[in-house]
């Protein structure tokens, strides 16, 4: 992988890395959901910064660039968090509507009115 | 005018599904130490838990949707900043806690003037011990928070813990979701807030199922151990959060 690729991405992940600890610190968003950004903010760093291994793995796997095998972890990783979100999402749904029934059967008992 | 209390401690119960457990645990509290008030937080049990402590006519909090244990027990902490307690203890629904150990506790919150007070298993060694995987975690602990802030917490992950008005509100705002207790520590020691330990004896759970697993047990080291530090990095619980 070329050095200048090697540096932007590297520069990219360290100021995502920097603004996830920013929002942390300010209690924007909670550790939790934050872990496997850092993962995936690892992982890339670690291919980026060590070529000659990312090298090996990439023909390993039939990958003629070493560069795209980057891409590829970090889209693979990637899908595992928007997959997760998925899952999150319809948690919560369902905890949203269990909820709203709870409280409308609750205000029926309390009002006397409907 | 907020209502006052004639008892200064909250004793916070977390239950989930505890159907098994929780008439010993409440009924031991009420006999060991009738001067505190307690309230159950049922954590939207499936089992009998609810219609347990209805019949038995239990205090208590019934959470429309399950939060887990730190959402539990922030609403109890809450509970106990709007009804205006003076002090605030975590007691295990399963009835690991023996709730005698709460009046030293107290004791050495104000003679020692600190602001928390947690009830270790390893200081004395006594009564249960944990397993070994969770023994080799909580050392792992000890040692980052030492690593981190300088104070031996033996027992970083007891949930024995007792604490004062300016903690109960602390909590009340803003507490973890999931293992909630060595990253609230920390964000506590780091803050400036005062810790300190007393030896006590734990019980084995007795009825149900502890709802730890291994893939859990990986993600929790993961998880509190980053966040432990993060905590130490932002400064915790500090003026203004």
């Amino acid at each position: 992988m070329a050095t200048e690729l090697r540096l932007l991405i590297t520069s990219m992940v360290l100021i995502f890395l920097v603004y996830m600890f920013v929002l942390v610190a300010q209690k924007k968003v909670e550790v939790r959901s934050i872990l496997t950004w850092i993962l995936l903010s690892f992982g890339v760093l670690f291919l980026t910064l060590m070529p000659d291994w990312t090298e090996r793995m990439a023909h390993f796997f039939g990958v003629v660039l070493p560069v795209n095998f980057v891409f590829f972890v970090g889209f693979c990783l990637l899908l595992v968090i928007t997959f997760s979100l998925t899952r999150l999402t319809s948690r919560q749904n369902a905890q949203i509507r269990d909820l709203t029934q709870k409280i409308a059967l609750l205000e029926k008992d309390f009002y006397h009115d409907h | 005018m907020k209502d006052r209390q004639a008892s200064p401690v909250l004793i916070i119960i977390p239950a989930y599904n505890e159907s098994g457990n929780i008439i010993k645990t409440v009924t031991t509290i009420q006999k060991e130490t009738p001067e505190f008030d307690y309230v159950v937080i049922n954590d939207c049990s499936t089992d009998q838990t609810k219609a347990i402590c209805q019949a038995q006519g239990f205090n208590f909090i019934d959470l429309p949707i399950n939060l887990g244990i730190g959402g539990a027990v922030q609403t109890g902490y809450r509970y106990a900043a709007e009804k205006n307690y003076a002090y605030a203890v975590q007691v295990d629904g399963d009835g690991q806690h023996d709730p005698r150990f709460i009046r030293a506790m107290l004791e050495q919150l104000e003679s020692a003037q600190v602001d928390m007070v947690i009830g270790s298993r390893f200081i004395d060694k006594q009564g249960f011990q944990s397993s070994f995987a969770r023994r080799v975690g909580i050392v792992f602990f000890e040692h980052l928070i030492r690593l981190l802030t300088g104070k031996t917490i033996t027992d970083p992950t007891s949930g024995l813990r007792l604490v004062n008005r300016r903690v109960i509100e602390m909590f009340a705002r803003h507490y973890p979701n999931d293992y909630p207790e060595p990253e609230t520590t920390v964000a506590l020691l780091t803050a400036g807030y005062q810790v300190a330990e007393l030896p006590v004896v734990m019980n084995e759970r007795e009825a149900g199922v502890s709802s730890i697993t291994l893939t859990k047990s990986v993600y929790y080291m993961f998880k509190v151990s980053l966040a432990i530090l993060l905590t130490k990095l932002t400064g915790g619980y500090k003026d203004g959060y």
